[in-house]
């Protein structure tokens, strides 16, 4: 009786629509998805600035902001301190522990005209194989990147004694440094290049690679062509998915059923 | 249907509005592909941060094209063979002029005979 007052609906066309409409759809988000890709791969490999003098970019006791993932110089003296040994650390799925020492930089290469600490990551070592800082000339010129410094968290220390020469730290949090060493102290961290005989150097700082807008637009344009055919073929199929009730021919109808 | 309460010539105007815009952009995009040509690097230097944003513009542009071809298209009740032709408008080069005319006369022309 609906047959008569809406029209059969006519299954053929439906099924033909919804197939042109899945492989269109398919079709685009797979384009908006390669473009996707594009948009975090073909970007613009931008290279770190090369390194500058420490001054130029951060002065002890401010904010570390802009500082951070710069390449610096510094010149300076190893304090007399004890170091900090990090623990909990991961370097390429081997736990590690960061041994950071106390680097006095002398008042001339502060640019407030008064020596402060600056905390630097020497390198790492296997967790579990205590080792501290390894003797050597007091003086040290080293290249290296800043990083913020991190929250600390004294309940996660380990146990056992810390080696010769160090303590335990929960983070490279100069706050908790500033506890142990003397002040003013530097809000970034220093990543030394250098490293030293027991302790290996973290990787350098590692090229950027900028978002490619372009691909990103496209992208999204994809996805809303997509959009678009659903669209048309839901509206096609609401307007051709039936027999014209004016017309009700059964064999007309029978002839669009593939049943 | 040449009441004023009609639709159809607002969404006329805008159709032929965004046909003339796409259209125009899009030949400034082919002829921008040139660039691409062997031999003229220097060019291509020179015209990429002029025309890698038009491409981009053209191609939102097209967006807003296209949703004024369906809503005319939707008005006049035509098939789906001519929702194609006149969305290929905006990826062909000059179709989209000549498309852009024969739309509009057969609106007028629809127009007038009801």
């Amino acid at each position: 009786m609906t047959a008569r007052t809406r029209g059969a609906i006519l299954w053929g066309r439906v099924v033909a629509a919804v197939l042109v409409a899945l492989i269109a759809v398919g079709v685009c988000a797979a384009l908006g998805w390669w473009q996707w890709t594009r948009a975090s791969s073909t970007g613009k490999v931008v290279q770190p600035d090369a390194a500058v003098p420490l001054a130029e970019v951060i002065r002890p006791a401010e904010p570390a902001g802009s500082a951070v993932g710069r390449q610096v110089t510094v010149t300076g003296t190893w304090a007399d301190e004890e170091a900090a040994v990090v623990t909990g650390r991961e370097v390429d799925g081997t736990p590690a522990e960061f041994l950071v020492r106390a680097l006095t930089v002398p008042a001339d290469q502060t640019g407030t005209g008064a020596e402060a600490t600056l905390a630097v990551v020497v390198g790492w070592r296997p967790d579990g194989d205590p080792a501290g800082p390894d003797d050597g000339p007091a003086e040290a010129s080293i290249e290296g990147y800043l990083r913020a410094s991190e929250s600390s968290d004294a309940s996660v220390l380990p146990a056992t004694d810390p080696a010769d020469g160090t303590f335990w730290a929960s983070g490279m949090s100069t706050s908790e440094l500033a506890q142990v060493w003397p002040s003013p102290l530097y809000g970034a961290v220093l990543v030394s290049y250098e490293g030293s005989p027991s302790w290996t150097p973290l990787e350098p700082l590692a090229p950027t690679t900028e978002f490619n807008f372009r691909s990103a637009a496209y992208a999204f344009e994809w996805w809303l062509f997509g959009a678009f055919a659903l669209f048309i073929t839901v509206r096609w199929i609401r307007d051709n998915g039936r027999a014209s009730p004016a017309a009700t021919d059964p064999e007309a109808d029978a002839a669009e059923d593939p049943q | 249907m040449s009441d004023t309460g009609s639709p159809i010539p607002g969404a006329l105007t805008r159709y032929r509005v965004m046909a003339i815009v796409t259209g125009t952009l899009l030949i400034v995009v082919f002829l921008g592909l040139l660039r691409y040509l062997p031999g003229l690097e220097g060019v291509k230097e020179t015209l990429d941060p002029v025309l890698e944003p038009v491409a981009i513009v053209h191609g939102w542009v097209y967006i807003v094209y296209l949703a004024a071809t369906v809503h005319l298209w939707m008005l006049m009740k035509w098939g789906l063979g001519r929702l194609i032709f006149m969305a290929a408008g905006g990826v062909i080069p000059l179709l989209s002029f000549v498309a852009e005319r024969r739309v509009s006369a057969e609106v007028a022309a629809a127009v007038e005979a009801k």
